[in-house]
């Protein structure tokens, strides 16, 4: 019980400690970017560990009649003679049981409506404007975002140009940054290129499995900067555990301004790239190669 | 537990026993040699689980490599499932469910003791993955890191796939033999509701095995050809679909759930009663309660694929919050049992009192999962962890050592010692909430699964610390236990045929009972014959006088 509350106020308290990422606590943060600093950042996330708080509460309120009634039966009930006299026998009450059904029943109604509820206007709501828009692909073991301009193209049939962004790296050391503007939505296309991976960053309260052959859409909009940890959430082989990445969030004039800085203007904008590209991938196969020979 | 000592009519030579414990196709004997061959791997699974922890206790990499980690996970899990939970529980219904309904035997020994021995087998191929490299796949084995042999060329994960299809076939042909037994066995009088809830859980449990079996069993056996001769399964450039095996995993793997832990609500539901000296509360509800949740069992599956964004999300959230209501109404009925009773402490009601309590918590985690937006942050973090462990250690062990405690006098003819029991209780009850509760906050911080090392910086070290204390403390509380084993078996019989005061049929013979099971049966009136038997005219609450015959005609 005690461990509940503890966990709760673990919860609470770094959910409102939004700005502050110095410190290390229980919950604490991370200087290196990849541990998992615990405030949730994204207007989505926020939505969605709001549901936290009211579900514990009933689980607390459940948790204390169970657990209460049980220790008042084996206080109160407890045999002290030994005498071979039969307590009555009772073998039931309909009208209990069915209130101890229709209790539950409605709870979970309850909890179903407003959990679903915030799935599809929150979590799942589409937006026509985007700040971002980046295609991921993982691999064995690290992530490719390949940026596209989010204002060209056709976004009702999906097609975008791309940008001439592509940055990559795996394992622990060569762990790629996406860099995303801060207040608008930004749309996360996820495929992945051998295995199935999950795209996880803990600050945005969301993970999203990539699978091979498939690519999964969602959006998201960071509302704090700042550097936030992720990694790969389903195990994929030998250096799952190595396969980190992070999200760089930045207010929309300095994301602007990164990406003036990374396409070197439109004129270099290729050549850039492929610069980029060839030295990330290169990283990429290091730690490839180096995780499989540690095995 | 004490395969050589029940005892075989006549003196024998140790050859001719040995031998006859080889052949037998008696349910007690097959029965006890399932027990303990689940305990051995109980033991084994345990020795896997504790590598885990003792890798995780501190960050950095200082026990294991990362490649050995990989192995370890999905071993543990495959053992404690498919060679311990799995078979302790088709151990005990065994060797109980005939004796609960009056009959000699299950419906075809023959077939009983073939399932056993394709179990040792499956059991043999499954260890023989160690040494063929291993199988690095999670027991979830997905695909394409299971399929493809680029990235898992060790035959040890063929060997895995061929020992739990091996498995799979041993546990549907116990399931039919559970199902014919149950339907044809019964003693005359013996309704379908006036059978004990073990047996009722049995049946449900055998149910949805008949059911999901088949189904894993045909995916295994994709996999074995998309691995071995390019079957494209479930390989997107064929065609195939990544997300299909899922389906059919999960299809699979959640009634699983429900076939570890609806054996456990049977014992629950034996034990309560009788340390209560009161009939089960609302034996109809449990009856109903216990039925759809093996019904809803099918209809939850994706929500372990809430993270894919490939499945209908509301429909698995609505079906995995409704599933909670049937297991609450159990949890009430048990209270409702203890309310008013006079209840009596010995060991198996001490594990039953501390399964409610700490499989509540299982309960709870559990339903938080339903809530999809929570589950894309916990999905395949430490939280999952701790839930399967509430429900599968709190849950499923504590019931396995409850009915162990319970029945052992039955199986031996001698008691478990009380002090050494209790002990034993302890260090497990403290020992499991050490070890699971703290991750649940490891993953509310986003601590993933499946990974051998996290950073310093994260401040997960204290909390992952003390949860591999607590893995091993539960480790510890089993050598008491086997000490326990040892020296009552050591102990001469006490052939106490109703130690505890019992219910059902099984305490209506000698402890053990003979090969033939019964020289005479108790009138059959109600779901507590042997109750009835010895308080004659109180155990039908208000109308006792004549049990008219209205559920009997279902056999």
């Amino acid at each position: 019980m005690v461990g509940l509350i503890i966990a709760a106020c673990g919860y609470e308290d770094s959910a409102n400690n939004t700005g502050d990422t110095e410190g290390p606590g229980l919950f604490g943060e991370t200087a290196n970017g990849l541990g998992f600093p615990h405030e949730v950042v994204t207007t989505e996330g926020i939505a969605s560990a709001g549901l936290y708080l009211p579900i514990f509460l009933i689980a607390v309120v459940i948790f204390i009649i169970v657990e209460g009634l049980l220790l008042f039966l084996i206080l109160r009930y407890r045999k002290r003679s030994s005498g071979a006299d039969l307590p009555e026998q009772t073998h039931g009450n309909n009208l209990l049981e069915v209130i101890w059904t229709a209790i539950p029943m409605v709870t979970v109604f309850v909890l179903f409506v407003v959990s679903t509820n915030v799935l599809m206007n929150d979590v799942q709501a589409r937006s026509d404007e985007h700040g971002a828009v980046v295609d991921v692909q993982a691999f064995r073991f690290g992530w490719i975002f390949d940026y596209q301009d989010p204002a060209s193209g056709d976004p009702e049939a999906g097609t975008y140009e791309p940008v001439g962004i592509t940055i990559s790296g795996g394992g622990r050391e060569g762990a790629p940054e996406m860099t995303l503007p801060v207040g608008e939505p930004v749309l996360i296309r996820l495929t992945a290129a051998d295995v199935i991976h999950s795209w996880y960053v803990p600050s945005f309260f969301f993970k999203r499995d990539a699978i091979p052959g498939r690519v999964t859409e969602f959006e998201l909009t960071i509302e704090q900067p700042g550097v936030y940890g992720g990694q790969c959430a389903e195990f994929c082989g030998l250096a799952h555990g190595d396969m980190f990445f992070s999200v760089n969030a930045l207010a929309a004039d300095e994301y602007d301004a990164w990406v003036a800085e990374q396409t070197g203007g439109a004129l270099t904008a290729e050549a850039n790239s492929e610069a980029t590209n060839a030295e990330a991938a290169t990283d990429a196969e290091a730690t490839d190669e180096s995780a499989e020979k540690a095995a | 537990m004490g395969t050589a000592t029940v005892p075989s009519g006549a003196p024998a030579s140790r050859r001719s026993t040995i031998i006859e414990w080889l052949t037998t196709t008696d349910h007690k004997k097959i029965g006890v040699m399932y027990i303990v061959t689940a305990f051995v791997f109980f033991m084994f699974g345990g020795v896997l689980a504790l590598a885990i922890r003792t890798e995780l206790a501190v960050p950095g990499l200082q026990f294991v490599d990362q490649a050995v980690y990989n192995q370890l996970f999905g071993m543990h899990a495959v053992m404690m499932i498919f060679l311990f939970v799995m078979p302790m529980t088709t151990g005990l219904a065994n060797y109980i469910v005939p004796l609960q309904l009056g009959a000699a035997d299950m419906a075809f020994p023959r077939i009983n003791a073939l399932s056993y021995w394709m179990l040792v087998m499956g059991a043999i191929l499954i260890v023989s993955a160690f040494a063929f490299g291993g199988a690095p796949t999670g027991w979830t084995l997905y695909v394409p890191l299971s399929t493809n042999t680029d990235f898992t060329p060790m035959t040890g994960v063929d060997l895995l796939l061929l020992g739990l299809v091996v498995l799979g076939f041993s546990s549907i042909f116990g399931a039919i033999n559970f199902i014919v037994t149950i339907f044809k066995m019964r003693a005359p009088g013996m309704g379908l509701m006036r059978m004990p809830m073990f047996c009722w859980t049995s049946l449900v449990t055998s149910v949805l095995l008949l059911f999901s079996l088949p189904v894993i069993a045909a995916g295994l056996i994709m996999i074995f050809i998309d691995r071995n001769y390019g079957g494209g399964f479930f390989d997107p450039a064929l065609g195939g679909s990544p997300v299909l095996w899922q389906h059919i995993f999960w299809f699979f793997g959640h009634p699983e759930v429900y076939i570890l832990i609806l054996p456990a609500f049977g014992v629950i539901s034996e034990i309560i009663p009788v340390f209560s000296r009161k009939p089960l509360f609302g034996y109809k509800a449990f009856v109903l309660a216990t039925a759809a949740i093996g019904a809803l069992g099918f209809t939850v599956w994706a929500h372990h694929m809430f993270a894919t964004g490939a499945v209908y999300l509301p429909f698995f959230a609505f079906f995995t919050f409704l599933i909670a209501v049937p297991t609450g109404v159990k949890f009430f009925n048990w209270l409702a049992t203890m309310w008013g009773g006079h209840l009596r402490f010995d060991t198996p009601m001490l594990y039953a009192v501390g399964f409610i309590a700490l499989f509540l918590i299982g309960g709870l985690d559990g339903a938080f999962l339903a809530v999809v937006p929570f589950d894309f942050m916990v999905h395949s973090t430490y939280w999952v962890v701790s839930h399967i462990h509430y429900v599968l250690v709190a849950g499923a062990v504590f019931a396995i050592f409850a009915s162990l405690f319970y029945w052992f006098p039955k199986m031996s003819g001698r008691r478990l010692d009380e002090r050494l029991g209790k002990i034993q209780f302890w260090i497990l009850f403290i020992g499991t909430n050490l070890a699971f509760f703290p991750q649940h906050m490891l993953g509310l911080d986003g601590m993933i699964r499946r990974i051998s090392d996290y950073s310093g910086n994260a401040g997960w070290t204290e909390l992952n610390f003390l949860s591999t204390v607590g893995a091993f403390m539960i480790a510890f509380s089993v050598l008491p236990f086997l000490w326990n084993v040892f020296i009552t078996l050591r102990k001469p019989m006490e052939h106490e045929s109703d130690p505890w005061d019992g219910n059902s049929l099984e305490w209506a013979t000698t402890s053990p009972p003979p090969p033939w099971n019964f020289d005479s049966l108790p009138e059959i009136r109600s779901e507590r014959p042997l109750f009835d038997q010895k308080y004659p005219g109180v155990g039908h609450g208000p109308t006792p006088e004549p049990a008219p015959e209205t559920e009997g005609a279902a056999s």
